[in-house]
């Protein structure tokens, strides 16, 4: 079924809207749910929460790419997961915790996020990045994809992978400072 | 910066991007778990297999004993009533390289490569049913590389940009088509294979050369351990473009082909692999 028909059952409160967008978007949203939690049972409850989400955000919400639109709320009920897991372990090493740069926001990340300038400059970097680099750089700091498979998906090797990785979010993070909007 | 920051940071990104690398993962994975799938049984139920196995290879041997025979006595005929029929050559060179390696060689490498095998040899490595192979040896380009069965010759061209033309020779006249495959290489500039790197799928040009004879003709892509058929086979009714699915982490590798009833494969490395 087509994008805006599975948007126009959530606009009449159908509940196919929901067996419909499962159909369609379940296992991508398990895929993006587990590439960061990283757990099957752990997964399965944060999709279901955003399936839940999703119900009570369209309307008002009317996506224009659904994909996009559903695995932002699960990447972010799967990122709640994994902050919440890290603060009951306290001390212990933990996914996502490795230091990347020694570059830091004068706001919170949160709040940076949210900014339209932080947003704008972002999308502004990604746009002048080769298609296939751009591709490797969501796979990996979106979809948090191994290494290993963002070189099977790009058909780099993965040492050229990791060093793309590596050099890009060093370059985005310069990016942004000179934009003046970190 | 943390790196769970960082994702947070980045997590407002354009959706297209989104969407794209998503679709991308998505059509990964799925590739992938089905072979998963395929391959399990196998590993789990092979004792259930293991006597039938053994009495088709019994048959098998059999058959294979009996086409040899026949085979023997048909090249007998053919030498015989064609002089210009060049027989296999059979210089045993070590073992045989994928296609990637030829690739990597001067077109004068690959040409002096070639020559050490026969058909017999590469068959289980390129999979593909030449009868016979001749000495590799194209006069008129010497990067050129020449296998020859009775009725048709095929020459591959091995050229410093990549790009493969192949040309088809029935009875010593030039004849049928002649193709290039482009692909989009990081170092080097070639033809792109996408018109349209966001488009899911390759696209392989015929570019000039009659294939009106033609009956059919299928891809063939590798990914760095065995050949896969890149489609069904389909008709190519004239010049023009063909669109073949998109398969991230592969190479064209080759095609096959069937012409008045003559059916052979035509290896080509295009020395790149497919763009996302």
């Amino acid at each position: 079924m087509e994008d805006s028909k599975i948007v126009q059952l959530f606009f009449e409160r159908n509940e196919n809207a929901l067996a419909e967008f499962s159909r369609k978007y379940g296992s991508y949203c398990e895929i993006v749910a587990n590439n960061i939690i990283r757990n099957r049972e752990d997964s399965e409850d944060c999709v279901n929460g955003a399936l839940l989400e999703l119900w009570n955000s369209i309307p008002p919400e009317k996506p224009r790419d659904l994909r996009a639109f559903a695995g932002k709320i699960v990447r972010g009920n799967a990122l709640d997961v994994i902050k919440k897991m890290s603060a009951a372990k306290r001390g212990g090493k933990d996914r996502f915790t490795e230091e990347l740069t020694e570059i830091s926001s004068g706001y919170s990340v949160e709040e940076a996020a949210e900014r339209r300038e932080v947003i704008a400059a972002i999308n502004d970097y990604l746009k002048r990045l080769d298609s296939r680099k751009r591709t490797a750089f969501v796979l990996k700091y979106w979809y948090c994809c191994e290494v290993s498979e963002i070189a099977g998906i790009t058909g780099f090797s993965e040492a050229n992978v990791y060093n793309i990785l590596k050099r890009e979010r060093k370059r985005l993070m310069e990016y942004l400072r000179k934009k003046e909007v970190l | 910066m943390k790196e769970y920051d960082f994702l947070r940071l980045v997590e407002n990104i354009d959706e297209k991007y989104i969407a794209s690398a998503g679709e991308l993962l998505e059509y990964y994975r799925r590739e992938r778990d089905v072979c998963i799938r395929v391959e399990a049984p196998q590993k789990s139920t092979w004792k259930r297999y293991f006597a039938p196995a053994v009495c088709a290879a019994a048959l098998l041997v059999g058959a294979f004993a009996f086409i040899l025979n026949i085979g023997r006595l048909r090249s007998a005929v053919i030498s015989e009533s064609n002089a210009s029929y060049i027989p296999a050559q059979s210089v045993p060179k070590g073992e045989i390289k994928p296609l990637s390696f030829i690739a990597e060689l001067s077109g004068e490498e690959a040409l002096e490569y070639l020559k050490g095998f026969t058909i017999d040899e590469i068959i289980p490595v390129w999979g593909y049913d030449y009868k016979y192979i001749s000495e590799a040896d194209s006069p008129d380009d010497p990067t050129g590389a020449e296998w020859r069965t009775e009725s048709k010759a095929v020459r591959l061209f091995f050229t410093r940009e990549r790009l493969i033309e192949s040309v088809v020779i029935i009875n010593n006249n030039y004849r049928i088509f002649d193709f290039s495959l482009g692909m989009k290489n990081d170092d080097e500039k070639s033809t792109p294979l996408t018109k349209d790197n966001s488009l899911p799928y390759a696209t392989v040009s015929v570019t000039y050369g009659s294939i009106s004879e033609m009956n059919s003709m299928t891809f063939y892509l590798w990914d760095n351990s065995s050949f896969c058929r890149a489609s069904d086979n389909f008709y190519v009714t004239g010049k023009g473009t063909y669109i073949l699915p998109y398969s991230p982490g592969k190479s064209i590798q080759g095609h096959s082909y069937s012409l008045r009833g003559v059916s052979g494969f035509c290896a080509a490395d295009t020395g790149g692999e497919w763009m996302p």
